[in-house]
């Protein structure tokens, strides 16, 4: 194809998307509210699974130092703890933190810390861990080290968290599989729809001689458009209610949501590439149809 | 130019539209195709085109067999041919310019020369004045010479219609033949293919007549004569 052929196809399909402007904003309204309806289920998916992967990362394993030790041990019971390639971070909790917790959880039976001051109490560490599948190997593990006295876990509550998010994670991956492929479908539709009401002037092309992608291209830079178009507003539909939203949750204290600036990329990449590939897509297999004459 | 030999068309519900069809049209001819509707003449067109396959014998146009064609062959074909059909099958998105250069670009033409073809065509079928107008806004005669416009821009060969002045008034219809003959008299082999009497007895060119399938008479300077006995 000659370089004046491209240029006229192009221009082509950007004349037309224009002088069908009815139609073409007809499919572009049909792209947006697609998009905008599957943007609000992806922004709730996305939000799912960071707070799966959240749950992953609570504290999980608490490792005891023996109380006489003093700062310089500690310190190598931390590095030899950082050694292990299953931890992905340690959090100190002095002596003095562990005593105050102590007093906070004997409140009003005080008295059973009697006989007891900041020295009788041990430094610990807080660990998560990458895998927590295999906390109770690395618990074992931690205790082999020089120092450490003690470590707890519990196997029961990192395995719920384990499993939970886990299973967050299948079914948003799933939802968001059936949401792209609806998506994929009413947009196509409508593509499908805005050809048929052009069947007409595709015939008349063919009849005079035109080859099949010369008839397609336009159609395709059509479909690119208006997907370009739809995706790029949908974007901005979804991410400016996402930003209130996510404000007044975030005001309420009640959850941690994903922040617009960590989003917006995946969003509008998702979006544009929804659009541009399912409107050219669709351009290409509805206009088959009408080619055979 | 074009050539049918022995030529059957037998459609899926079991109609029989043409039966061994002979048909020589040479080069510079003008060939009128008569019947009633629904005698084959249309279906003798769609052969032309490539739109239908025989279900016997042989079409060549162009000394091409178009019968065993492929059908990414066939856009090729076709740019080769003048079409005018009776529904003029404008682009109706498209100015009157838009719709004559159109068939340039198909063949990927140079910008220059569709700036130099197109005005050139619209003048000789005396459009000049609506290039920029859409379809819709012209009456039936001046979509047809639109259509007669981008059926010669690009200097084909052959040229055919399908029933021309099918869709137009006495007066338009005589216009549209005149600058058919006007193409014929600068080279261009043309091919119509109608049922107006009128038109057909008073332009003495050879008259191809069909009926029920056959060719029933074949006469240069011809009249059209529709007999039943005939056959």
């Amino acid at each position: 194809m000659k370089i004046r052929t491209i240029k006229y196809i192009v221009k082509e399909g950007g004349v037309n998307t224009y002088r069908n402007m009815i139609m073409s904003l007809a499919s572009a309204g049909i792209v947006i509210a697609t998009l905008v309806i599957a943007g609000i289920f992806f922004l709730i998916l996305q939000n799912l699974m960071h707070s799966a992967n959240e749950l992953s990362e609570r504290p999980q394993v608490q490792v005891f130092c023996d109380s006489e030790l003093d700062e310089f041990q500690t310190k190598e019971v931390e590095k030899k703890i950082k050694t292990n390639s299953n931890v992905l971070s340690t959090e100190k909790v002095s002596k003095e933190d562990n005593f105050k917790k102590a007093k906070e959880m004997f409140k009003g039976d005080e008295d059973l810390l009697e006989g007891f001051d900041v020295n009788s109490f041990s430094v610990s560490y807080v660990l998560k861990l990458k895998d927590t599948s295999v906390s109770s190997d690395i618990a074992k593990q931690l205790e082999q080290i020089e120092g450490v006295t003690r470590v707890n876990f519990s196997q029961d509550l990192i395995n719920f968290y384990y499993t939970l998010s886990k299973w967050i994670t299948i079914i948003t991956v799933i939802l968001l599989l059936v949401l792209f492929a609806f998506s994929a479908f009413i947009i196509s539709n409508t593509v499908k729809l805005t050809i048929f009401a052009r069947r007409k002037e595709i015939n008349i092309m063919k009849y005079i001689g035109a080859t099949d992608w010369f008839i397609r291209w336009p159609f395709i830079i059509e479909g690119i458009i208006i997907g370009l178009f739809g995706g790029f507003f949908a974007f901005v539909i979804v991410m400016w209610g996402y930003q209130i939203i996510s404000n007044r949750i975030e005001g309420s204290g009640f959850t941690n949501l994903l922040a617009v600036g960590d989003i917006w990329r995946t969003v509008i990449l998702i979006f544009i590439a929804v659009g541009t590939l399912v409107g050219a897509g669709a351009s290409v297999f509805s206009l088959n149809k009408h080619l055979k004459v | 130019m074009v050539e049918f030999r022995g030529v059957s068309k037998r459609y899926p519900n079991g109609t029989l539209a043409l039966s061994n069809i002979n048909l020589k049209i040479n080069k510079g001819e003008f060939a009128f195709l008569v019947g009633q509707s629904g005698s084959g003449k249309s279906t003798l067109m769609k052969l032309l085109l490539k739109e239908e396959n025989p279900t016997e014998g042989e079409v060549y146009v162009n000394n091409n067999d178009v019968t065993t064609m492929k059908s990414e062959h066939v856009p090729y074909l076709r740019r080769n041919l003048g079409i005018i059909f009776q529904d003029f099958r404008l682009l109706p998105n498209k100015t009157v310019y838009e719709n004559i250069a159109f068939a340039m670009h198909i063949i990927e033409s140079i910008p220059r020369e569709i700036r130099r073809q197109v005005p050139m065509a619209l003048a000789l079928v005396g459009l000049s004045r609506k290039a920029n107008v859409y379809p819709e806004q012209l009456s039936g005669g001046e979509q047809q010479r639109v259509a007669v416009a981008r059926a010669i821009v690009n200097s084909p060969s052959l040229l055919i219609a399908d029933e021309p002045t099918g869709n137009l008034d006495p007066e338009n219809s005589w216009e549209i033949v005149k600058l058919l003959n006007e193409i014929h008299q600068r080279g261009t082999t043309v091919i119509v293919a109608t049922h107006e009497r009128a038109i057909v007895d008073t332009m003495k060119k050879r008259v191809v007549t069909i009926e029920k399938g056959h060719i029933v008479r074949d006469q240069q300077k011809g009249l059209y004569i529709y007999e039943d006995k005939n056959y």
